[in-house]
């Protein structure tokens, strides 16, 4: 394997990317570049699984405690991933709720 | 859908059915095959006990929700965190079985006044307490049929993501 094959493999240029939509209670996995944003991803998720965006959609991140990504979607899959944003490429798409 | 100041009707035959509707659902965009292998249990046609956890300056702590059915999906679930040996809510020897949660979109009450009594109260749109006490709510966060009772305890994990603020104390503490 040369110099070029081994660094994409340690440093994959794109992604497996997992998204759920709550709400449909659907999922759809599809390949993203490190280098989308996050709002992209969200953006890419839509149509990956044939739906329209709904006021009040919120992205987050998915399984046990998921967060919300709404104050980091400028940031890229690479530079989320690097500040501990996220831990993995598995997202939902979440309905904000009221209350308090 | 449900309605502003409208009181949850109860049906619990439709409650039961679209839950039997959902859980295969819900169950296959988690990746699960069963709802023992998340760790849930199911007591009864309108019963869903869940596991979930918080963690407050470094210690993970556990809490049971309980899930009720009975005005389901016309209004959401009823949501309530119980002893999880009773499987039920006493205030105030159970009120450290809830999580202290202040989230705008999700805040929890050991003792909310409802008419003479007083119960628990987590208050978020996807609740179905929530409408039970008529709490003021925008439009566009009114519980629809649509929905599904993960939204539910979508809402209660991210508060538990972001605001958790350890259990309530011990009665007596």
């Amino acid at each position: 394997m040369n110099e070029q094959a081994e660094e994409s493999k340690r440093h994959p240029k794109h992604v497996e990317v997992h998204v759920q939509d709550i709400k449909e209670a659907e999922k759809v996995t599809f390949s993203e570049s490190i280098t989308a944003t996050l709002a992209q991803v969200w953006d890419k998720s839509y149509v990956e699984l044939k739906i329209a965006r709904r006021a009040k959609d919120v992205f987050q991140t998915a399984g046990h405690h998921p967060k919300s990504l709404m104050g980091d979607l400028g940031l890229t899959l690479e530079q989320a991933r690097d500040q501990g944003v996220i831990t993995d490429y598995r997202f939902s798409i979440a309905s904000e709720t009221g209350g308090a | 859908m449900a309605q502003i100041n409208e009181s949850p009707a109860i049906d619990p035959a439709a409650g039961a059915a679209a839950l039997e509707e959902d859980l295969p659902r819900v169950l296959r965009m988690l990746g699960a095959t069963s709802i023992e292998e998340l760790g849930w249990s199911r007591p009864n046609k309108l019963t869903l006990l869940i596991p979930i956890s918080g963690v407050h300056q470094g210690n993970t702590d556990d809490y049971l929700l309980r899930l009720g059915f009975h005005a389901y999906r016309t209004w959401p679930p009823s949501a309530q965190f119980v002893n999880p040996e009773t499987l039920s809510y006493s205030y105030p020897q159970d009120q450290h079985f809830v999580p202290q949660l202040t989230s705008g979109e999700c805040r929890t009450h050991v003792a909310y006044p409802h008419g003479t009594n007083k119960i628990q109260l987590i208050c978020c749109s996807a609740t179905l307490e929530f409408y039970e006490i008529k709490h003021n709510v925008a439009q566009e966060h009114l519980w629809s049929e649509t929905n599904n009772f993960w939204t539910t305890v979508n809402a209660i994990k991210r508060a538990m993501a972001s605001f958790y603020q350890g259990p309530f104390p011990k009665h007596g503490q």
